[in-house]
């Protein structure tokens, strides 16, 4: 077998980490960058953590390093848009009605608007329910780093909600 | 399994990225795990021993990178469909040993994958087979330990003067056995009947009273005997299938 198993951390089978969290990383995905790209997001989140997944060293928090992951898989698309000539910032509302699974697209589409950093941190805090120091390592960043751009975040949020 | 995780199993293969690749699939002896490697197949098991302890056990001892990708499990479905539907007597499967410790327990699975359909062989003659006459209790634990049922043929492997049970009698217990040791026993006892009733033994003989027979393992052509009681045998005549090895074998050349 071609498999390096000389981290000597015990490792579930992979499959179990797709059973678990695919649903939620989706999710994930289609918040961050629409339903149609999250699919592309997706398949590159975990052929990713595949790769990775054998000489992984630590597997306590497998669920934060598959959204960590996920992150950058979401801002390598929002990076790709960004070389597009497409004005993208007009398009969201069509793209993300085809997700059924957002029950308050406003709200949702508010949240899309965050930088980077504060729109996964507040996604993870509360469709995640990951705790700020796993964000922090999903983030990679310190656990009040995480809790000041969740912060931030839901104050931008608010104040948008606000204006209308 | 949906779209997204069929898509994500076969770019994963693409890629080489997969390890282990597992399915499930049903038999007449139960829901069975199919595991392979790109060795071969790795791993058969009855899904009693349930799937997530078995699934953890291949990513322990071969490698984290085990996913649900029915494809590459193609071939070794269709050749266990058709050895249940009776249609197939051998298996034309590579092999992948690699659960198996020990080199005498690893012949003595080589040696039982020799025996053929049909007939049986006693832990005995296998110890023998692989060497070592009076490792009998060795060949017991390899065979107990047998990480690929059915497919390496531990069935047709019986106690020294170990008896077939009836089938009717097995179908009885079956529902009602509770113990994992036992059902795994009665399975192996299924396993036997499939065997010999799929290959339609034609009784030419009678049923013969007798005391203490001994198990006899029989070459290609002559008659295979099956103790159906512990004093009751009958003598069945095997049907010559014309695709055996050149030879017949006695029990050294299993």
């Amino acid at each position: 077998m071609p498999t390096s198993r000389s981290t000597g951390v015990k490792l579930p089978p992979f499959q179990l980490l797709l059973d678990r969290h695919s649903g939620e990383l989706f999710r994930f995905l289609a918040a961050s960058v629409g339903p149609v790209d999250a699919e592309d997001a997706f398949q590159e989140t975990f052929l990713s953590a595949l790769r990775a997944y054998p000489k992984l060293r630590d597997a306590s928090n497998l669920r934060a390093w598959l959204f960590q992951i996920a992150h950058r898989k979401a801002l390598d698309v929002q990076r790709g848009r960004a070389r597009r000539p497409i004005p993208v910032e007009e398009l969201p509302e069509v793209a993300t009605g085809v997700d059924g699974g957002e029950r308050e697209p406003q709200l949702w589409r508010a949240v899309r608007r965050l930088p980077d950093k504060q729109r996964t941190a507040v996604f993870l805090r509360f469709a995640a329910d990951l705790d700020y120091a796993q964000i922090g390592a999903a983030l990679d960043c310190s656990e009040p780093a995480a809790r000041q751009n969740v912060r931030a975040g839901l104050a931008t949020i608010r104040k948008g909600w606000a204006h209308g | 399994m949906d779209e997204r995780m069929k898509e994500f199993a076969r770019r994963a293969r693409a890629e080489g990225l997969v390890d282990v690749a597992y399915t499930e699939t049903d038999s007449p002896v139960g829901r069975l795990l199919l595991a392979a490697t790109r060795r071969g197949l790795v791993r058969v098991a009855f899904e009693r021993d349930r799937l997530d302890q078995l699934l953890e056990d291949l990513a322990e001892r071969l490698s984290p990178r085990v996913l649900e990708a029915p494809a590459e499990l193609d071939d070794v479905r269709r050749e266990l469909d058709e050895y249940f539907e009776g249609r197939r007597h051998e298996f034309d499967l590579p092999l992948d040993w690699s659960l198996t410790t020990g080199e005498f327990r690893r012949r003595i699975l080589e040696r039982t994958a020799r025996i053929p359909y049909g007939e049986t062989a006693s832990y005995r003659d296998v110890a023998t087979a692989a060497g070592n006459e009076r490792a009998v209790r060795a060949a017991g634990t390899a065979l107990g330990a047998n990480p690929i049922p059915i497919v390496v043929p531990c069935h047709r492997v019986l106690r020294t003067g170990g008896a077939v049970q009836p089938r009717l009698e097995l179908d009885e217990r079956a529902g009602t056995v509770a113990d994992v040791g036992e059902q795994r026993a009665l399975r192996l006892q299924v396993l036997r009947h499939l065997d010999a009733l799929a290959h339609r033994h034609v009784a030419a003989g009678s049923l013969v009273a007798g005391g203490a027979v001994q198990q006899q393992h029989v070459g290609v052509s002559g008659q295979l005997r099956i103790r159906r009681r512990a004093d009751v045998r009958r003598v069945h005549e095997r049907r010559p299938t014309g695709k055996r090895e050149p030879q017949g074998h006695g029990t050294g050349g299993l």
